[in-house]
């Protein structure tokens, strides 16, 4: 086909050397659909013969056009590229700068808890409770000391009163508190002893009564039960048996005792954390001591946290930014610290405070 | 003009300028199908030709290298041009065909009224058989040429080409079957 076209405009525009249009023209008589396409294409040809209008065009158009259309240098090209991508970037993230995802909080609960009182301490070797050893029972001879005691330990307190000179006395400590009976009977209670001179008012009782004077007082000192004189051990051990009181798990408590002191001793608030958790599992009254540290800790948090949200209003992100910093560092490692962190560096990329969840 | 190295100099550019418009606007009138667009064009080739006059070898006419810048710079240009497209008439006013043949037309007439029908038919062309037809017609290009200028495969280009013919034998045809005596 392409011979054929080309051979047609070429006969019609008689361009065909004189034997190649002879032969042309016989093909053309004998084929009357390429004699229906030469007629056209002789057709075509007058009927687009016209010379097209002249060209208005001058050199200044040229030049002008060369002028405003002046290539940019492609350096500077690609200098505006990168300035357009940036700035398709940063419209695109436009949007999540003005609703940043909230930052969900773990641990620091978003209530304000009112301060913590001071946690109690509670020397381990004090609650490392031991009430007897080869010489029979042990005393503490200090009142204080054995109501703190009692008050850690949620026991009653034995208080055993004697004076100078009491040959009663003398022999309860030599028999009665050697007896095995009564050592095993003494053993939930905080042993305590006191001269009488040196004790309380209100427990230095009418001495007539008989000697030595027997009390058993609860946590707070308040005497609850009580007899006076010498009786046998039996009945030494069948009173302290009788009565119902708590029964303290000394073990535990020294235990705990001595895992609280471990911690105020980390410097690794992780590892505080976790020995105050180790007591507070333990149902005693050292729990209630170990949750009292970890609400501190918690308020510690909170406390930072609600300050940085003032910063940012009244002194600025960075402000904020170095508080929340500067509170993570010690409870790193923390859910506290790991929550104070994600705020911190929310404010530090978005420079406001972000919107709190729990 | 040929196997001669392109202007460097203000001076000789506007000479070659002077020297090739109306070539150059001719084949881009035809190609575009108006005069506004073909001005236009004319403008850039003759930009594009002094950026790139560095790059002409010489191993060519300067015209060729013209005309193969004003065939790239139309067909750039092409998706933006103006060209009013009369198959696509879109509710305006009927094409005017010229005067109906009636009997008392001269043989003149006749003839006018049909090269006015054959020229509207090329002109309503779809632009994809007209522009290798045009390059056929008026450049005197081979259809392999052809193919190579529009990036097309010369079979493309050759079937666009008969296509094109075969439409206006068509439409003389049909005027031949209305108006078959007087013409």
């Amino acid at each position: 086909m392409s011979h054929d076209l080309e051979r047609i405009r070429d006969y019609v525009e008689d361009r065909l050397p004189p034997a190649e249009r002879e032969a042309f023209a016989a093909e053309i008589a004998r084929d009357p659909g390429l004699a229906e396409l030469v007629e056209t294409y002789e057709l075509v040809v007058r009927a687009t013969s016209d010379a097209p209008p002249a060209a208005t065009t001058t050199f200044l158009d040229v030049v002008v056009r060369a002028r405003a259309a002046r290539r940019i240098p492609r350096p500077l090209l690609a200098a505006a590229a990168l300035l357009v991508a940036v700035a398709i970037f940063a419209f695109l993230s436009a949007p999540l700068k003005r609703t940043p995802a909230p930052v969900t909080l773990k641990a620091i609960p978003l209530a304000l808890r009112p301060a913590p009182e001071a946690p109690p301490h509670w020397p381990p070797e004090l609650l490392t409770h031991k009430t007897a050893d080869e010489d029979g029972l042990l005393f503490y001879d200090d009142l204080s000391t054995a109501l703190a005691v009692a008050k850690a330990a949620r026991a009653h307190v034995f208080l055993f009163i004697h004076f100078p000179g009491c040959s009663w006395c003398d022999e309860f400590r030599d028999v009665q508190c050697r007896d095995e009976a009564v050592i095993k009977a003494a053993e939930p209670y905080v042993l305590l002893t006191l001269d009488w001179r040196k004790a309380p008012e209100a427990l230095r009782e009418d001495p007539n009564g008989g000697w030595p004077i027997f009390d058993v007082l609860d946590a707070d000192g308040r005497k609850i039960d009580g007899f006076k004189g010498m009786e046998p051990a039996g009945t030494v051990a069948e009173f302290l048996l009788g009565r119902t009181h708590p029964r303290p798990d000394w073990e535990g408590l020294g235990e705990g005792a001595r895992r609280l002191e471990e911690a105020e001793a980390a410097g690794d608030a992780a590892r505080r954390l976790e020995l105050y958790r180790q007591v507070a599992a333990a149902d005693n009254a050292l729990s209630e001591v170990a949750r009292a540290h970890i609400a501190a800790m918690e308020k510690e948090a909170q406390d930072a946290l609600f300050a940085a949200r003032e910063d940012v209003l009244r002194l600025g992100a960075a402000a904020a930014a170095d508080r929340l910093g500067s509170a993570a560092a010690p409870l790193r490692g923390t859910p506290y610290g790991d929550d104070l962190d994600r705020v911190h560096t929310f404010v530090r990329e978005h420079g406001s405070f972000p919107e709190l969840k729990e | 003009m040929a196997d001669r190295a392109l202007p460097v100099d203000g001076d000789e550019f506007r000479r070659l300028f002077e020297e090739h418009k109306d070539t150059v606007f001719r084949v881009l009138y035809r190609l575009a199908g108006n005069r506004h667009d073909a001005e236009d064009l004319v403008q850039d080739t003759f930009v594009r030709l002094w950026r790139k006059r560095e790059q002409f070898r010489g191993d060519g006419s300067v015209e060729g290298y013209l005309r193969r810048i004003a065939y790239r710079t139309f067909l750039n240009a092409r998706a933006r041009l103006s060209r009013p497209r009369a198959h696509e008439n879109n509710g305006r006013e009927p094409v005017d065909h010229g005067p109906d043949p009636s009997e008392s037309a001269s043989r003149a007439e006749l003839r006018s009224f049909l090269l006015a029908h054959v020229r509207r038919a090329v002109e309503e062309l779809p632009d994809s058989w007209r522009e290798p037809f045009v390059l056929f017609r008026y450049e005197g290009m081979k259809l392999k040429e052809i193919a190579d200028t529009l990036g097309i495969t010369p079979k493309a280009a050759e079937i666009r080409v008969a296509r094109a013919l075969e439409r206006v034998s068509g439409r003389l045809r049909e005027l031949k079957a209305k108006y078959g005596e007087a013409l």
